[in-house]
């Protein structure tokens, strides 16, 4: 039980840090500032994949399947946010990707794809299944 | 989605901006040191607090305290008795944190004598770390009661 507690601790805090990383995110690109957001974006990876270990760790324990559809969406959020941060992270010399609004659009979507994961967790159900 | 569950919502991502803008002052004030970057950092320090912090805080209480009474949860148990003190806690170091901020930046630009500055300066640097420390440990046992509720 301590064991389930202690992961379940460590993943509301990599979830926390993962969503609040990705909103400093927003603001420098707000505030013009670009020279922190590399070293910004590998933290942001590797948080979220902590937050997607200590998940799957999680889901047996707390007696959900690997086919419950909100853990599914969870999923699959997962893998849109890190899709796009890859992309983010591919494309970072392009010209379009550089502009600060439009920067800012991409973050503020990946924000919303967290968002949307946690409103998932809180109220156990999806929109998307 | 009920009320309830809005207002868990606004509480985790309140929780996270609140995180992120601690964490943000933290590593500004461990980034600047040295007695003549004080006021600077004092000064950004304290306008996060007060923009940023503060009504984030005020958030948190308000959204905790209204899914607790939506809860009907009973406001002896354990986890309730933690959190708040905790969050006394946090609120209370972190504004420790920036009175030994202040203090620091005054002796930086208003003492004389360079020796007995230097000592002071250490020492309010010390008191900082040291209600960082506090601030920092509160706030993880608080996450953790509010996460388990045990």
């Amino acid at each position: 039980m301590l064991f389930v507690s202690v992961i379940k601790f460590i993943h509301l805090l990599f979830v926390v840090s993962l969503t609040g990383a990705t909103f400093y995110h927003v603001a420098l690109v707000g505030w013009k500032r670009q020279d922190p957001i590399p070293a910004i974006n590998l933290s942001l990876f590797l948080l979220s994949l902590g937050a997607l270990t200590t998940g799957t760790l999680l889901v047996l324990p707390k007696h959900f399947t690997f086919h419950t559809p909100w853990i599914e969406a969870a999923y699959l959020l997962v893998l849109a946010y890190c899709l796009g941060l890859a992309g983010l992270i591919l494309f970072r010399n392009n010209a379009l990707v550089k502009k600060y609004r439009v920067m800012g659009l991409l973050y503020f979507t990946l924000i919303i794809v967290l968002v949307l994961v946690i409103h998932d967790a809180v109220t156990k159900t999806t929109f998307m299944l | 989605m009920t009320l309830y569950d809005f207002l868990k919502i606004l509480h985790i991502l309140s929780a996270t901006m609140l995180l992120a803008s601690l964490g943000v002052n933290i590593h500004l004030w461990m980034n600047y040191p040295r007695p003549r970057e004080a006021a600077t950092v004092a000064y950004r320090i304290q306008a996060q607090t007060f923009t940023l912090i503060l009504p984030l805080i005020l958030v948190q209480l308000g959204t905790g305290f209204t899914m607790l009474s939506l809860e009907q949860n009973d406001f002896n148990q354990t986890w309730i008795v933690g959190s708040v003190l905790g969050f006394v806690t946090v609120v209370g170091s972190w504004f420790s944190f920036i009175y030994f901020l202040l203090q620091a930046q005054q002796i930086s630009t208003r003492d004389s004598s360079k020796r007995f500055t230097a000592d002071k300066y250490r020492f309010f640097r010390r008191a900082q770390s040291v209600m960082l420390v506090i601030c920092v440990t509160a706030l993880l046992c608080m996450i953790f009661f509010m996460t388990n509720k045990t």
